[in-house]
This record gives structure tokens, sequence and C-alpha cells, in this order.
């Protein structure tokens, strides 16, 4: 009987599956694909963009979307604190190499680790919001 | 012994497999996920010109606007039509169409999250692409019963 309750018990721990969010975040918890919308404004200038990106391990290894009205390939990465507050870059270049970046200088994953909602600047300092949502 | 220690494993794991899954489980989407109570919320600038939107609105189970009203640049109003799709990954096109100035909002690239209650894009704005965000007000959010996160929001 005690190797039977020692047998269950070992059975248990294996099986019991990690919660996402109890578990805190982690950098493994960008690990997929998400979409990535940003907006901003300043003076009469405004920046739009938005793409399907690929995170490994904090960095976008695949991204593609578009850079206001032009077709563009991401990069960057992004940094994600164990209490879900995020900041990182995500950059690309369009239209014949040209490139541009959004610095999010201050960001936050939701507790089921499927958003992100962001505040921070482009690369001409123009004030800026984002959103990531995850798609798998 | 080996019978019913065999036994007792296989119901265990039954059980423990089927609680809720990770956070990274693939999402699956469907037309009948658009249905239901939605509020809206938009903002755009141009230049020297901004706007923005706020409304409610009901679409039915095919996407299709059925009721709904909206203040857009301080001006009430009703939709006066509007379609929605959503892909099997959650991408969502369509358009709203709005009483004020008629104007029409395209839906260039939006993506409804996998708790199936907000959806946020870019649509085609009076003058420039505008940010569109949609919170679902009715149905039944499709997290796992008990899951963390039930309707939280992310802002």
């Amino acid at each position: 009987m005690k190797r039977l309750f020692l047998t269950l018990a070992a059975v248990v721990l294996l099986l019991v599956p990690v919660g996402p969010a109890s578990a805190g975040f982690d950098t493994a918890d960008l690990d997929g694909n998400w979409e990535f919308f940003a907006l901003g404004y300043y003076e009469v200038y405004t920046t739009y963009a938005f793409g399907s990106l690929t995170f490994d391990t904090g960095l976008i290894i695949q991204g593609s979307g578009q850079y206001h009205s032009s077709p563009a390939q991401y990069g960057g990465g992004l940094n994600l604190a164990g209490d879900g507050s995020l900041t990182g870059q995500i950059s690309g270049t369009y239209a014949d190499g040209k490139s541009f970046s959004y610095q999010i200088l201050s960001g936050r994953m939701n507790s089921r680790k499927d958003a992100i909602v962001g505040s921070g600047q482009n690369h001409l300092w123009w004030m800026c919001t984002f959103y990531l949502i995850k798609t798998n | 012994m080996n019978k019913r220690l065999f036994f007792t494993i296989a119901v265990l794991a039954g059980v423990l497999l089927a609680l809720p899954g990770s956070a990274s489980a693939q999402q699956s989407f469907d037309l009948i996920d658009l249905e239901g109570s939605w509020a809206i919320y938009l903002y755009g600038a141009y230049e020297t010109k901004t706007e923005h939107m706020f409304g409610a609105f009901y679409l039915n189970g095919h996407g299709t606007l059925t009721d709904g009203s909206n203040t857009y640049r301080g001006n009430s109003g009703a939709f006066l039509a509007g379609q929605l799709q959503i892909d099997a990954n959650g991408g969502v096109s369509g358009f709203l169409q709005i009483e004020t100035w008629a104007l029409r909002m395209d839906f260039i690239r939006a993506q409804m999250d996998r708790s199936k209650t907000e959806i946020t894009g870019f649509v085609t704005g009076q003058w420039y692409p505008a940010l569109v965000r949609m919170v679902k007000t009715s149905g039944e959010p499709a997290v796992e019963e008990g899951g963390e996160g039930s309707g939280e929001e992310t802002s």
C-alpha cells in the first residue's frame, strides 16, 4: 500500500500542469506569434504600423506587415520582467531599405499572457501606443 | 495490486490531463464568435485633424450589425450598416458605417484575442488609418471555466 501511495504521489507531481499565471512571467511567455499594432502622433505627424511577429526567447525571428502604406519587415526584441512589465524595441525596414523603430518604454502583459499594451515612442520621438495580441 | 494500480493511475491521468491547458494552446475562431454586443473605441490623427469615436452595437451570428449608436467627433448618431468577418486565426475584416457624414470604416488589419472578448486593429479613418478597439459586452467569453484572467482587460 505504501508503494502504491508513493507511486501515485509521483504520478500526480508529474502530471499537474504548471499554471501560466500563477508562475509569474518569463521571457518564454513571449515565444510564438503576435499581431503588432502601433499608432503615434506628434504635432502634425502620424505614424502607424502593424504586422505579424514571431518571437523566440524575446527576439523577433520573423516579422512582416506594413509601415505606414509600405510593406515592411520586422526585427528587434522585447524584455519581459517577472512581474509582467515589458520594455524593448520593435524595428524594421521598408521601401528600399529605409528603417524605422518603435521603442516600448513601458508595457504590460496581461495575466492570460495573450495581450500586451504599451506606451513609448518611435525613432523620431513621436509618442506612440502599442498593442500586441497573441495568435498562438 | 498491479491491476488496481494501473486503473488508479489511468483515472488520475485522465482527470489531470482534462484540466485547463496552458496559454500556448492554439485557438480557433468562427463567425459565431462575433455575435453579441460590443463597445467600440477609435482614435486617429492626421496633420491638424484628429478623430475619435465611441459607441456600442450588436452583431448577429452572421457578423451583421443590427443595432447600435455612436458618437463621432462629438456628433451622436446611429450606425448605418456594418458587416464583419473573422478567419480561423482570428483576423477580422469588414466594415462599419456611421450616420455622421455616412463615414465608412473598412478594417485594414484587426485581430480578435484568444478570450474572444476583444478586437484590436486599424480601420480606415476619415483621413488616415485609425486605431480601433472593440470590447465584448455580452456573451460567454471562450475561456476555461475558472481559468485565470477570465473577464480581465488589458487596458
